[in-house]
């Protein structure tokens, strides 16, 4: 197992080395000038070209994206580089960049876990309850509400809910902050729906195959209580899809709250990377999708390592073959 | 399952009944009555009014650092951290009106304990003129030396160029100043004087905290100090319990800044209670607001929305043999008779009444001077260009327009298909709808659709002004910070030519020299005559076409009482002055 984490581990060099460099290049033919920037509209020529040449902004591509890994030496502009943890500082807040994420990651992982912890807690039992009585009224309620709530634009989802329960009926805020965790319920459910929708579904179709399975069969014949049937033999073997589900989903909501965080003027990663996009805060940029691609990566690798506790099987086969 | 739908739809219709009973108007419920919460359009820079001048922060440098005089939203100035306003009848303004002496406040301190004396004062206008940073250099530009004469008094000496054509931006330190200037009276002297980047810094402290001066180290002198800047969507201020002016006489014990950027949110948050303070609410929905109780304040304000035409352009530009020039000789150009033909189908009147645009909140501008400015043409004056002009069609007049465009020559027509004309515009939601707008008017009134709109970053725009390459018109904003007119001259004084400002390149001896005029003299009647002379002659040469002049609107909660804003009619607000009425 732990042979095959640093395995996994090492992969995602290259993933974070393709990422760096895709989102490096889109900056660089992005039309914006972070000398410009820095400097405002009234700068002189010779400022602005001292600038330039300060930022490293007058290297060619490759060494500027080399010097953005590796960093380089300067008394101002000067960084350790990504690959040693320092992007610099923020061409706008002249903060530094991963203090900038560190200080928001937190906030997008509470919301992210909450909206997770909702979406399992009500999508599969859901799902369980639907794959139990198949094409009965309930089960075409939930998939009517799966559906809506998986085609719904979040954006919209969340300004309905914060006209109801928040201009309305005055029962939530509608700016959250982390500080008061009922502030965040609304974009925590908000979060939650599509999520909750997918598993919901993928809990259904999952559970369905299962149940004609020929064990579950036998299981019911030696006279089972139903409930154990379906929690210990049913269940657990319908987990894995649903684990991987709900893993790319946590990653998704990590990353993907972009939106909800706006809406909810939530101090998480994803307002800080759109308000850097818009300023075109180019270090701010990098850095955020390079966290958050990192995060990604090491949550699908949480994933895999969970199929061997639910399944055993998996472990055998991670453990590769003829060894025990 | 019938229950189960039974009570789901009861929890429908009692949802319903509950929503139909709201908006009985903003709710206090929960919110620490101590805490002010201010709404703040996007991420705010460094704490560091020296070197930092956009709107975000402003707003915050606003409480916590002060400047030597304020300015009331009279345009009237009261001394801050100087004791008096210097006049001539005080002895504080020298016989030739070029040096201001400022007595400045004793026992005053800085949020760290510091004292405050003269030496912080040249420090702080040291950086404003000689930083790398700084962006106010062009502002400030008339300060020739800043001395000081004991602990508690400075001198500040105003000047000119000696040769107007050298670029003030080259001048780095007090030494190249003297070199380069000559003393002389300054007309603007007090507002910009009064203008939040001139706020005092503490030399010792910013010398101290280096590159993180402006975000974990910020000292000032103001009745509110940084408390705690936990993300870069929030940003605490806590009361000064040591200012000079009286800690009881703040209003409120903190001040929390809460980025919002999505205007309908804001909209939202105020129908809550859950700030109390916005200027960037969705102008869709002001009538809601106000029937919630929410106080709507509309006032006119300093940012004007206008159009220009690229003097260096070969369509629409004004030069021969390379050369600009608008003195009238060239009247006979194709390029001339296009960009007159283009001013003439532009009328600003409906992009007010548009709903998504301005829904109302702007007014009618037919020159590039704010309404209440020095040199501001009141009216329609016979024998100006102004008199051309009507509250309907404002430029529009087809007559005209169509005359120009036939008096073009073939060989120029053939040059003019469609979407010719590059139309440069900031990727702002309301400078990229103002300029389709202007591309329609266009293409209704000539008949073919010369233009293409190309929405760009803004920092690009600036690199284009500068150099003259690459447009032809632009549709842009101006907000003019320090509320004279010296500073919205910037935009077609000659001499801003090359700094980004100037972006037509527009440059007519008339105006440049009146603007001079202006500029240099504390005589209200010649600077008036001076400014107007000005907006004559730029009107007269089409060679902008200013459109709307957009209001300031706050909206606020009740219990902040009635809210005005400071200085400059711009989106500041003294905050510290505020009443809280429970």
């Amino acid at each position: 197992m732990w042979r095959y984490i640093a395995k996994r581990i090492l992969m995602l060099i290259p993933v974070l080395v393709g990422v760096t460099f895709l989102v490096f290049s889109l900056m660089y033919i992005t039309p914006s000038d972070p000398a410009q920037l820095m400097l405002g509209a009234n700068a002189s020529p010779a400022a602005y070209a001292q600038m330039r040449a300060d930022m490293g902004l007058d290297k060619p591509f490759i060494v500027q994206y080399l010097r953005f890994l590796f960093g380089y030496k300067h008394p101002v502009f000067g960084y350790k580089g990504l690959v040693f943890g320092d992007l610099g500082r923020s061409y706008i807040t002249n903060r530094y960049v991963f203090e900038l994420i560190l200080s928001s990651f937190p906030n997008t992982a509470l919301l992210a876990t909450g909206a997770l912890i909702l979406s399992i807690a009500l999508g599969v039992p859901i799902g369980i309850l639907s794959a139990t009585r198949p094409y009965s009224f309930i089960d075409m309620v939930f998939t009517v509400l799966a559906l809506l709530g998986a085609s719904m634009p979040t954006f919209w989802v969340a300004m309905v809910f914060i006209f109801f329960f928040a201009n309305r009926l005055g029962w939530l805020p509608a700016m959250s902050d982390p500080a008061n965790l009922i502030s965040i319920i609304l974009p925590m459910v908000t979060l939650s729906l599509n999520s909750m929708a997918i598993l919901m579904r993928m809990t259904r179709s999952s559970m369905l195959e299962v149940m004609e399975q020929d064990y579950i069969r036998t299981a019911r014949l030696k006279g089972l209580d139903e409930g154990v049937v379906i929690r210990k033999h049913a269940l657990r073997n319908a987990l894995i899809p649903i684990i991987t589900i709900a893993g790319l989903q946590f990653g998704a909501l990590l990353s993907g709250a972009v939106l909800t965080e706006k809406i909810f003027a939530y101090p998480g990663i994803g307002t800080i990377m759109v308000d850097a996009i818009y300023l075109k805060d180019t270090p701010q940029i990098l850095g955020s999708i390079c966290f958050v691609a990192i995060m990604f990566s090491l949550v699908n690798l949480a994933v895999d390592i969970m199929y061997g506790l639910v399944d055993p099987r998996v472990k055998e086969t991670k453990r590769g073959p003829g060894r025990k | 399952m019938r229950k189960v739908m039974a009570i789901l739809m009861a929890v429908i219709l009692v949802a319903g009944l509950f929503a139909q009973a709201g908006g009985q108007g903003p709710s206090l419920k929960k919110r620490d009555p101590d805490t002010l919460v201010v709404v703040l359009t996007g991420p705010p820079q460094p704490l560091d009014p020296n070197l930092y001048t956009t709107l975000n922060e402003a707003q915050i440098m606003h409480e916590i650092n002060e400047t030597l005089v304020g300015m009331k939203t009279d345009n009237t100035f009261y001394p801050l951290l100087a004791e008096t306003i210097p006049t001539v009848e005080n002895g504080l303004i020298s016989k030739d009106f070029s040096v201001y002496t400022f007595k400045l406040r004793k026992n005053v301190a800085f949020h760290n304990g510091s004292p405050f004396t003269a030496d912080d004062v040249v420090f702080s206008f040291d950086r404003i003129l000689h930083h790398p940073k700084s962006s106010a250099k062009s502002m400030f530009s008339a300060v020739m030396l800043v001395e000081k004469v004991d602990t508690y008094t400075v001198k500040i000496h105003w000047g000119k160029l000696k040769d107007p054509s050298f670029a003030t931006a080259a001048m780095n330190s007090w030494a190249d100043r003297a070199k380069y200037m000559t003393a002389s009276p300054y007309g603007p002297a007090l507002n910009i004087l009064s203008h939040y980047c001139s706020g005092i810094e503490n030399a010792a402290t910013v010398t101290a905290a280096g590159a993180d001066y402006g975000t974990k180290v910020v000292a000032g002198t103001g009745p509110y100090r940084l408390d705690t800047w936990p993300n870069p969507t929030e940003v605490n201020l806590t009361r000064n319990e040591n200012w000079w002016g009286g800690a009881s006489n703040v209003a409120f014990k903190n001040i929390k800044y809460r980025v919002i950027t999505e205007s309908p949110q804001v909209n939202n948050v105020l129908l809550t209670g859950e700030v109390d303070v916005a200027y960037s609410m969705s102008l869709l929905d002001l009538a809601s607001l106000e029937k919630a109780g929410v106080k709507v304040s509309s006032q006119t304000g300093v940012t004007i929305h206008y159009g220009y035409f690229n003097m260096n352009s070969d369509l629409v530009g004004q030069k021969r043999d390379g050369k600009l020039d608008l003195s009238g000789k060239y009247d006979t150009l194709d390029s001339t008779h296009l960009r007159k033909a283009i001013f003439h189908t532009i009328n600003p009147a409906p992009f007010i009444r548009q709903v998504d645009l301005f829904n109302g909140q702007a007014l009618l501008i037919n020159q590039m001077m704010q309404p209440g400015f020095i040199g501001y043409v009141e009216g329609a004056p016979a024998g100006t260009p102004f008199a051309e002009f009507n509250e309907r069609t404002w430029y529009q007049d087809r007559a005209k327009a169509r005359a120009e465009f036939a008096a073009l020559t073939p060989a120029f027509k053939a040059k003019l298909t469609p979407e010719c004309l590059t139309l440069a515009v900031p990727n702002t939601s309301t400078s990229v709808k103002l300029a389709n707008n202007v591309k329609d008017q266009i293409k209704t009134g000539l008949g073919i659709d010369l233009v293409k709109v190309i929405p760009m970053v803004n920092s690009q725009i600036i690199q284009m002004r500068k150099t003259g390459e690459g447009y032809d018109m632009i549709v842009g904003n101006w907000f003019t910070p320090t509320a004279d007119s010296d500073y919205t001259c910037l935009t077609f004084n000659g001499e801003s030519i090359g700094t980004g400002m100037n972006g037509s390149l527009y440059s007519n001896e008339i105006v440049n020299s009146s603007i001079q005029k202006g500029r240099y003299s504390l005589d209200p009647k010649q600077r008036k005559e001076a400014y107007t002379a000005a907006q004559v002659q730029l009107m007269t040469d089409k060679a902008l076409f200013p459109m709307v002049c957009e209001h300031t609107v706050f909206a606020h909660h009740p219990r902040v009482g009635n809210l005005a804003s400071s200085g400059f009619k711009s989106k500041l607000i003294d905050l510290y002055r505020l009443s809280k009425l429970f």
